[in-house]
């Protein structure tokens, strides 16, 4: 089977750092996820999301700081609404709403961090190629 | 003259189609109606009753095309040259110390039977040709168009219906317009009239008229074939016969086209006048991408990373803001009525004046399909009358 | 109760022009018209062929007072404008047309009686080429749903006196993406079609609400393949005020390639749909305007469905609302918490 094209789009602040911090710990997870820091989950565009399975991708991950802990206070806010409309829209153009996940992970939060990838390329793995 | 029994249609396209693509028009599932051009494959229904929303000119000048391809290579030797000149003058092109530019040239492009034009879609392709492809040599040679369009042969669908927005009687021969034409199918009691109009036409009747293995061998289908013996035994789609042919429709026809010219340069700085006529139009391109003769492209270099790309030319509309920005921020048509009045001067003036014929054949899509109801007819009977009377220019 | 040249002439003594109607659009039918002078004013008329929404035309006419002739559903549009500060309350006036019982499909009827024919759209009967015909089965898709009978916003008010619309279904049950769109008689090789349908002269809405993620992928392809990039989804639509700087058509940023195949007008219509949210009325205009008749509604519906249920918004109801994705609920939200 071809190799799985995952994305993750990353907040700087809690979920890059959390991904750096099961990195250092050399905790297992696995490779495929694609990693896209941005500075805030609120920067996340949902057309970044759209073209990226718009250009092949088999599954997009977004992870940002936990609700109320938004290194600018609200952006993390803002892209919670937006992105379970986009998620409830997913089907009406036809991509499966389960390769699309988006969470929150800490800095703290390593452990946290690989079973959320673990998970999420399994996930895709199951359903194979988009 | 030879007859085509209708239900002998889907065989002879059956037959064509080994031997090239078939494109014809056929209502779209789930598109309210829309008829369009398309691929024809064995089964395909077709509508033959209704106009399809665009014209033929997708044929020869496609919506989207692929010029070349190219890439950065490191050390890289020659540089093919997609058009074709001899290898030896085809010389690297230096991009920086050390790489070179590789080059693809885009497949070329099968032959094409279109079935199911009209007089107006194959007229149009001939006004295409003067500018594309001027083979006297004063001018511009297209490689591209001229490729598709050698390779295509054109069957039309003489009108004997018309309908309110056709005004192809404004120009010439109207309906009975034969230019441009391969082949033309006039509608009697049970089929069609056949009249080849040219040699590609004459062989679209022959591989109609030779057996099945015929059309499928590598000969011509003018070739004669030893095996005619089955041939012979009456696999004739094409039959010989003293029918009459029908009576064309007349359509509408827009009067004081002579001289438009100098009635549109006569109003041409009455700014409030193409203020007017546009003031219904929401400014998009369906009118020129419906319109057979609208022909500006625009070439744009798509890359994917930074190596590697293709040069694309896709269809490009002067009703489009961006048609005439320029990189200064400056746009010489910045208003609706500016793009609006360019878009009737370059058809009924300036492409005359240049070329010696009128950019339109009446075919009625810029109408027809218009979100607005903008009839273009309306706006040229306004500029006949306005112009008539000078002084009066805007207020009408 | 006053007919519309005399409203249009009244509300010319406040504003520099009206946006209306006049009878002689192309194929015999209204098209948009503008009168500035009591004398142009007699060339108004109302009628349900007036389908057009025009409302697009108000942010092009910033620098002048405009009246404008809304139905129900075109008010929305004025009154989004408002809410978004694209144009200002004081120098629009609204000629809210109330009662209009459905506007006609026009498209709908040149198809099966030919273009041009003979139409009389009353606002409570219709005759094509002289003979009555059920005005309901000619409605537009989008009219049988009306939720918006009565302008939103209005300066005057006319009556349209309209018949009923039987039929309107009522709010939870304008439920998955009603389009304008009927399916065509023809078959193509369309999987997905045949795989979700058994019935073809449903409302496509209906098929499309059965099919999978699969087959509407497939479904989309097909249906963008026909796209000719004319843009006139984007010029007819009311809140695409942006136009000439729009993000289609850009190569910096570069959304979408320059070339025009199903891939690029995928990525169009998601821009739209994402660029709507929150802001599209569900007027129609850009499916009606649809020249290759691509059934965009199906999207913009749903996805007017999806934020009335998460945000209980509709666009363009409320002048003094934040439009839903311009704002967050810290407690509200949290049941998207994952």
């Amino acid at each position: 089977m071809a190799e799985l094209k995952l994305i993750g789009f990353l907040c700087n602040w809690c979920s890059y750092a959390g991904a750096d911090m099961a990195g250092m710990a050399r905790m297992k997870q696995p490779g495929e996820l694609r990693i896209i820091r941005l500075p805030c989950t609120g920067r996340v565009n949902p057309l970044l999301i759209l073209k990226a399975f718009q250009q092949g991708a088999d599954g997009v991950l977004v992870s940002g700081c936990h609700p109320g802990d938004c290194h600018y206070n609200e952006g993390n806010y803002y892209a919670r609404r937006r992105l379970e409309l986009l998620s409830r829209m997913l089907p009406a153009f036809g991509i499966e709403p389960e390769r699309f996940h988006f969470t929150w992970v800490s800095a703290s939060e390593g452990a946290r961090w690989a079973d959320v990838v673990t998970e999420f390329t399994g996930k895709i793995e199951a359903m194979g190629k988009a | 003259m030879k007859f085509l029994a209708g239900e002998n249609i889907p065989e002879l396209l059956e037959k064509l189609s080994l031997l090239s693509e078939v494109w014809a028009p056929r209502e779209l599932r789930g598109s309210g109606g829309t008829v369009m051009f398309e691929r024809w494959r064995s089964g395909d229904p077709l509508d033959l009753e209704h106009f399809a929303s665009l014209s033929a000119k997708d044929m020869v000048l496609p919506r989207t095309e692929k010029l070349f391809g190219f890439s950065y290579a490191f050390g890289g030797a020659a540089v093919g040259n997609p058009f074709g000149a001899p290898a030896e003058s085809a010389g690297g092109i230096p991009a920086t110390a050390g790489e070179s530019i590789r080059i693809t040239a885009a497949e070329p492009a099968g032959n094409v039977v279109l079935f199911g034009a009209r007089a107006c879609d194959a007229k149009a392709l001939t006004v295409l040709d003067a500018l594309f492809d001027q083979t006297d040599g004063k001018g511009y040679n297209d490689p591209q168009y001229r490729a598709r369009r050698a390779g295509l042969t054109v069957i039309t669908l003489a009108c004997v219906t018309s309908d309110p927005a056709c005004f192809c009687s404004s120009f010439e021969n109207g309906t009975a317009e034969k230019a441009g034409s391969d082949l033309i199918l006039y509608p009697v009691d049970g089929g069609f009239l056949a009249e080849a109009v040219t040699p590609k036409g004459e062989t679209v009747i022959e591989s109609g008229v030779n057996s099945r293995n015929k059309v499928g061998s590598a000969r011509g289908p003018g070739d004669s074939d030893p095996e005619t013996g089955e041939a012979a035994s009456g696999l004739t789609l094409f039959e010989e016969s003293a029918l009459e042919t029908p009576v064309l429709a007349v359509t509408a026809k827009v009067e004081g086209l002579e001289g438009l010219r100098q009635k549109l340069a006569a109003i041409f700085d009455d700014l409030e006048f193409w203020q007017a006529e546009t003031e219904k139009c929401i400014s998009c391109g369906y009118c020129t991408y419906a319109c057979p003769t609208c022909h500006c492209f625009n070439i744009h270099d798509e890359m994917r990373g930074d190596r590697e790309g293709v040069r694309l030319r896709s269809w490009d509309a002067c009703m489009f803001h961006l048609y005439t920005q320029e990189t200064s921020g400056h746009n010489p048509r910045p208003t609706l009525a500016h793009r609006y009045r360019n878009r009737i001067n370059h058809k009924f003036s300036y492409y005359p004046e240049n070329q010696g014929e009128i950019l339109c054949t009446g075919c009625g899509r810029c109408i027809r399909g218009c979100p607005v109801g903008l009839d273009i007819r309306d706006v040229l009977r306004q500029a006949v009358e306005c112009s008539a009377s000078p002084g009066e220019g805007g207020d009408r | 109760m006053s007919d519309i040249v005399s409203i249009i002439q009244r509300v010319l003594g406040d504003v520099d022009l009206v946006l209306g109607w006049t009878a002689t659009g192309a194929g015999g039918v209204a098209a948009p018209a503008r009168f500035q002078t009591a004398a142009e004013a007699e060339r108004a008329v109302f009628n349900a062929t007036c389908v057009h929404n025009l409302a697009v035309h108000l942010p092009r006419l910033k620098d002048q007072t405009v009246g404008i002739v809304a139905k129900g559903c075109d008010s929305r549009s004025v009154a989004q404008l408002i809410q978004e500060r694209e144009i200002d309350r004081d120098r629009v006036k609204v000629i809210g047309v109330r009662g209009l019982g459905g506007s006609i499909d026009v498209r709908k009827i040149w198809r099966f009686h030919g273009y041009g024919v003979p139409v009389d759209a009353r606002t409570d009967s219709l005759f094509i080429d002289g003979k009555e015909v059920d005005r309901q089965e000619f409605l537009r898709q989008k009219c049988l749903g009306c939720r918006d009978m009565d302008p939103v916003i209005y300066d005057e008010l006319f009556e349209a006196s309209g018949s009923s619309i039987t039929g309107i279904a009522d709010a939870a049950t304008v439920e998955t993406a009603l389009s304008e769109t009927g399916l065509g008689t023809s078959l193509t090789a369309a999987e997905a079609m045949s795989a979700a349908g058994e019935d073809e002269s449903r409302p496509l809405g209906e098929l499309f609400a059965k099919m999978n993620s699969a087959e509407r992928r497939l479904f989309w392809r097909e249906q963008y393949s026909r796209c000719i990039r004319c843009y006139a989804c984007r010029e007819a639509c009311p809140m695409c005020f942006c136009r000439d700087v729009c993000i289609m058509q850009t190569t910096d940023p570069h959304w979408t390639g320059a070339g025009v195949d199903a891939g690029e007008a995928e990525m169009m219509q998601l821009i739209r749909v994402n660029h709507l949210a929150g802001r599209c009325t569900g007027c129609g205009e850009c499916e009606r305007a649809c020249p290759v008749g691509i059934p965009l509604m199906l999207l913009m519906n749903k996805q007017n469905q999806v934020i009335e249920e998460l945000f209980g918004y509709r666009a363009g109801t409320d002048l003094e609302a934040r439009p839903p994705l311009l704002t967050f609920d810290i407690k509200g939200d949290s049941r998207s918490e994952k």
